[in-house]
């Protein structure tokens, strides 16, 4: 095996971390985000997901 | 664009098909899975209860010294008991069931036989808290539960990984997942620890201090390889699976689990420093904890680039919290281990509390945390329902996190405290017992804590098992985004 067989085989390897997503739960896609940005002393008031520094993508999160 | 009309066609039809499936295996993993969960709550109660008066008779050794079987030397096997197989192992056990369900993408066939090892399990744990607190204790640390009990547990634990070993060997798909190598090596060492101590220590028992060498080896390992395992298995899955991120190295993995493999079933002995054992055996397993460096510093790398750039979410996922908080306590576990194996350090803290912070650092900053991080992602997946107030997920958590991190605190310099005053011959025994008196208020105060935040943790899950938690589609009430989507319709 030559290095570059090496390499594409670890490559290959590599993606069998990216087993557990799928079509519905895709990279990329965050899941179980549940909780509010309220802080224990402003209960009534939610801060906004980008006041928050909330990366893009949250708004695709799900709950499957 | 006909081409484009497919494409997403089929996707559809993919997607659909995986959430059926999806759908499909969490149903069949409901029963055995909850059943697992609510009997570990209970345990989690219980074992609370006796570590709280197990704390205060440290302070105040005449609390209920009148009734035999809560005496001292009683509860307090009774509550590690309680807390390593009634709680820790049937939440772990909970949570590797639906996780190898899920990474095996196959449904649970049978799951009756599970549950009849859930039984089995309770039946157990009853026997064995009953014989330690009616004082029929085997005196060993975390093996007192008597003969009777443990064959018990060891019939339902065959039950149990039979199912679990059948569901990966007929698993679809031709990848195997970090977690599942985790989840398989625990379900094959526990066994290995439980049996091979079980038979040296009560069936074919080995002789003198070997038998101190035989229980440390399995405490030290049941740690390690049984809960360190399934804990790491778990964040594995989590943290990628929150975040939306593959773990940042998958080789990095397979170093860290093949060197957490090796190393860590040689540690043990170091907790017998200057014991009367051949001076080899100790150095072997200082060295091997020394060398748990090397799979500690690779999961940690792995955790930490694997989440850069994605801390903020956890303000968002109580799943993501309360496991990125298990995870780091593992290093900071690992690490203390190291330190406290070395013998200048062990000749100072081994007989001392600061051994008591070393496994309260294991078993609940790391193990019980990862294992609250996973009963928060999975039971609404279970009930179908999403938990009911945020409120008491943060109380929970907070709660938690200051509650061990304040216990571990006072452990550890109560610790140091009683090993300087146990080495100075001008101080009488008993004086270096009443030097630690104040730290071990502290930590009965740090078991209020927690006590409220396990209370809470047991209300919150009672409430999605009776299917009081909150109906929820996609996206589910609390997240921000709905909030944000409303006020930008209005």
């Amino acid at each position: 095996m030559n290095l570059a067989e090496l390499l594409i085989r670890m490559r290959r390897y590599d993606r069998n971390a990216e087993v557990i997503f799928d079509a519905q739960e895709p990279v990329g896609r965050a899941t179980d985000l549940v909780m509010p940005r309220r802080g224990w002393w402003r209960r009534g008031k939610y801060l906004s997901a980008k006041a928050a520094g909330v990366p893009r993508g949250l708004d695709q999160a799900t709950n499957h | 664009m006909d081409v484009e009309a497919n494409t997403d066609e089929n996707d559809v039809t993919r997607g659909e098909v995986e959430q059926v499936e999806r759908a499909l295996i969490d149903a069949s993993t409901r029963v055995p899975v909850l059943m697992f969960y609510s009997s570990a709550v209970v345990w989690l109660l219980i074992g609370t209860l006796l570590a709280g008066l197990t704390s205060f008779k440290m302070h105040m050794p005449d609390l209920l010294g009148g009734v035999s079987f809560l005496t001292w030397g009683r509860i307090r096997p009774a509550h590690m008991n309680a807390m390593v197989y009634g709680w820790a192992s049937m939440a772990g056990i909970g949570t590797s069931i639906w996780l190898m369900a899920r990474l095996s993408r196959t449904t649970l066939r049978h799951p009756l036989l599970l549950v009849t090892g859930a039984a089995f399990w309770n039946l157990g744990v009853l026997l064995g808290l009953g014989g330690i607190l009616g004082g029929d204790s085997t005196g060993h640390q975390w093996l007192e539960f008597p003969p009777y009990a443990a064959l018990v547990l060891f019939i339902a634990y065959s039950l149990v990984v039979s199912w679990a070993v059948l569901m990966f060997r007929f698993r679809r798909g031709g990848h195997i997942y970090i977690t599942q190598w985790y989840l398989l090596g625990a379900f094959l060492w526990f066994p290995w620890l439980y049996g091979a101590t079980q038979i040296m220590l009560f069936v074919a028992p080995v002789q003198g201090v070997m038998q101190a060498a035989v229980t440390w080896w399995f405490a030290n390992n049941l740690l390690f390889l049984w809960f360190g395992a399934v804990g790491l298995g778990t964040a594995y899955y989590m943290i990628p699976k929150v975040i939306g991120r593959p773990v940042y190295s998958y080789h990095l993995a397979a170093i860290g689990f093949w060197t957490y493999a090796f190393f860590a079933s040689w540690t043990g002995m170091q907790r017998l420093v200057d014991g009367p054992f051949p001076a080899w055996m100790i150095t072997a397993s200082i060295a091997a904890t020394i060398l748990t460096i090397i799979p500690v510093a690779t999961v940690g790398l792995n955790h930490h680039m694997t989440m850069r750039g994605h801390f903020g979410l956890m303000r968002y996922s109580p799943t993501l919290r309360f496991t990125v908080f298990g995870a780091i306590a593992y290093t900071i576990f690992s690490l203390l281990g190291v330190l406290i194996s070395l013998r200048s350090v062990a000749r100072y803290v081994q007989f001392t509390q600061a051994s008591v912070a070393y496994s309260h650092l294991g078993l609940y900053a790391f193990f019980t945390m990862v294992m609250f991080g996973s009963m928060y992602y999975i039971v609404p997946r279970l009930v179908g329902r999403e938990w009911r107030y945020a409120s008491l997920i943060k109380l929970h958590f907070w709660a938690s996190a200051y509650g061990v991190m304040l216990m571990v605190l006072m452990l550890l310099v109560g610790g140091l405290v009683q090993g300087r005053d146990m080495n100075n011959t001008a101080l009488s025994f008993v004086e270096s017992t009443q030097s630690i008196l104040s730290y071990l208020r502290g930590r009965s105060l740090s078991g209020m804590l927690l006590t409220v935040a396990h209370f809470v943790f047991a209300f919150h899950f009672g409430m999605m098992l009776f299917g009081l938690g909150r109906t929820a589609s996609v996206p589910t009430f609390l997240n921000p985004q709905t909030e944000d989507l409303t006020h930008a319709k209005l």
